[in-house]
């Protein structure tokens, strides 16, 4: 068996697959904390504000 | 000496100098020095964090490992992607709040607020010194050797040049001359790497050819599991991805990249570029190596020397340049971080806290300044004649610190029950462990010494905590809010601005805004309450 099929066969090809992986979960966990952080502002944005600043929703 | 590459390189470093210097103009607060001012974009964050985690290991150890071991060295890079970005994208968010709200511009003041423990920011300390020292000499030599064989000067010679130049920019401009000068210095590194690996693939005949050609030397060399199978089964395999991913979490050149980011929104954007961008690269300067064993074939007497040579034999002279040029800013982006780091350590955390509590903030930086000349020259003059084991000794620091900070970092920000008891028996003990099965050479079941101390790291924390009395309310209530979505109002950003920093405190006072920043001072600002609870005094 030469180098070339032992690349595929042994599965080394699974180590570059794995860099993807960990890259799609990277490109997940941004949009997921996207739509976290814009929910915040808007809560934000929907509480009276008075004396400085609150979150708490009162 | 090879004009064309000299001439290149001289051109780079005059550039860097003078862009570092430049920067200094923009340097006027004792927090611009540390920590940047908190106005770090993402993209700048992100390009520094990389290229200071890189470091001449880069260019060195990584080709010589991939040369040795062949794709089974990619289990070390494995870790890279995932470590660099989600350290900012899951530690950095709620690391540079939290931060911010106890107003910590270096990791020992955070450990000593964020737990109420003094005694903590002394442990820290003390490991921050040890390990950044021996850091920077490593640093230091690399430099040396590097420029004795790209440019055929002497050993001092290099290592003086490489120095000068470091310690020239980040006295004058600090952390600020320091991140830019840092992200210049990885465009080159990427690009450089890009050129070097895409030149010698097309070299050695292309993918298939360079598998076939590496698989006669040794089939092993092709499998992902190493020669004689040091990397076969889930242990061997996993220990160089969990080392590599946790010490993204620990480095202290890592997370003061957190710290200094403009918001905590900022981590998100930072995670998604450095994500992106370490994902092209990191395989790419493992990658070097088995394309210069397929190149030269076996027998080099310096395997470390690999993806130098590789440069050379495929690169015309002026790109040769700009891959040595890559290859310094590599050790110099890592090294100016260790000086800043040293400084803020010294001058921050023991003169300024425990012995000038009165001194302004003008002479804090004066000091801060003629720290970093000091300790440079004390570090350089080490690395003249390094220690033998050098190389052993940046290994150990770096497990060490991935476990003394790596665990309790995350701990401090993701468990809201951590107390200072579970993160000091989490240091000490770890690093114990670590040390002692490291030094013995113990194995238990297969774990060696950072498994084995990552293991007790883990169990202490958790234990300790556990047993002990609970947080406070008050620890409760930054925990709670620093966990939570969205960036921290103006308000309290410019308090905690304050708390730091004579220029921002004498804005504030200007905005008749003085009782608030009274208040803060005394540490009654956030309530026990859900959410952020922010509220000036009443009256």
């Amino acid at each position: 068996m030469n180098g070339s099929e032992l690349f595929w066969s042994s599965g080394t090809w699974l180590l570059f697959l794995g860099q993807v992986v960990a890259l799609a979960v990277v490109i997940a966990l941004y949009v997921y904390q996207g739509r976290k952080e814009a929910e915040a502002r808007d809560r934000r944005r929907g509480v009276p504000r008075r004396g400085g600043v609150s979150d708490e929703g009162g | 000496m090879n004009v064309p590459i000299a001439t290149t390189f001289i051109i780079y470093m005059l550039l860097i100098l003078a862009f570092g210097l430049t920067l200094s103009r923009r340097l006027s607060t004792y927090e611009d020095f540390i920590i940047g001012g908190r106005r770090i974009g993402p993209a700048v964050s992100s390009a520094s964090l990389i290229t200071s985690f890189m470091s001449g290991y880069t260019y060195t150890a990584a080709p010589g490992l991939g040369y040795a071991e062949g794709y089974g060295a990619l289990w070390w890079a494995f870790g890279e992607t995932p470590g660099n970005a989600l350290s900012f994208g899951l530690l950095g968010r709620r690391l540079r709040k939290a931060s911010e709200m106890l107003r910590a511009i270096s990791m020992p003041e955070f450990y000593e607020k964020r737990f109420d423990s003094p005694a903590l920011r002394v442990i820290t300390v003390a490991v921050l010194l040890v390990a950044i020292s021996m850091y920077l000499v490593a640093q230091w030599v690399a430099a040396g050797t590097l420029l004795e064989v790209a440019l055929g000067i002497d050993y001092v010679l290099g290592l003086a040049i490489g120095a000068a130049v470091v310690i020239a920019y980040t006295i004058a401009g600090g952390y600020l001359a320091v991140v830019f000068t840092d992200a210049i210095q990885g465009v080159i590194m990427f690009v450089g790497s890009q050129i070097l690996f895409w030149a010698a693939l097309i070299q050695v005949g292309g993918w298939g050819a360079l598998n076939d050609t590496i698989g006669e030397i040794n089939p092993d060399l092709v499998t992902p599991w190493g020669p004689d199978l040091i990397y076969y089964g889930f242990l061997a395999a996993l220990t160089p991805v969990i080392l590599i991913t946790l010490g993204t979490f620990g480095l202290p050149h890592v997370t003061v990249r957190h710290l200094s980011l403009k918001s905590p929104g900022a981590a998100r954007q930072a995670m998604l570029i450095t994500g992106i961008v370490v994902f092209l690269f990191s395989f790419l300067y493992y990658m070097t190596g088995p394309l210069a064993l397929a190149y030269f074939g076996e027998g080099l007497e310096n395997v470390e020397q690999a993806g130098i040579l590789l440069w050379f034999a495929v690169l015309p002279a002026v790109l040769a340049g700009v891959m040595s040029s890559a290859a310094i800013a590599a050790i110099m982006s890592t090294a100016d971080s260790f000086l800043i780091l040293l400084t803020t350590t010294i001058g921050h955390d023991i003169l300024y806290r425990f012995f000038m509590q009165d001194s302004g903030e003008m002479r804090r930086l004066r000091i801060a300044r003629v720290l970093v000349g000091v300790l440079a020259v004390i570090t350089f003059f080490v690395a003249i004649n390094p220690p033998g084991l050098v190389f052993d000794i940046v290994i150990a620091a770096y497990g060490g610190l991935a476990l003394s900070f790596g665990v309790p970092n995350l701990f401090a920000v993701f468990w809201r029950r951590t107390t200072k008891h579970g993160v000091i028996a989490s240091m000490v003990l770890s690093l114990t462990v670590y040390v002692a099965a490291s030094w013995t050479e113990f194995t238990l079941y297969g774990l060696n010494g950072f498994m084995l101390g990552l293991i007790v790291a883990l169990a202490a924390i958790v234990i300790v905590s556990l047993i002990g009395d609970p947080p406070t309310p008050e620890q409760l209530a930054v925990f709670r809010t620093g966990a939570e979505y969205g960036d921290l109002p103006p308000e309290v950003t410019a308090h905690a601005a304050a708390a730091v920093s004579d220029e921002a405190a004498a804005a504030l006072r200007r905005l008749g805004s003085g009782r608030c920043a009274a208040d803060l001072g005394r540490g009654r600002v956030y309530g026990p309450g859900e959410g952020l609870t922010w509220r000036p005094a009443a009256g």
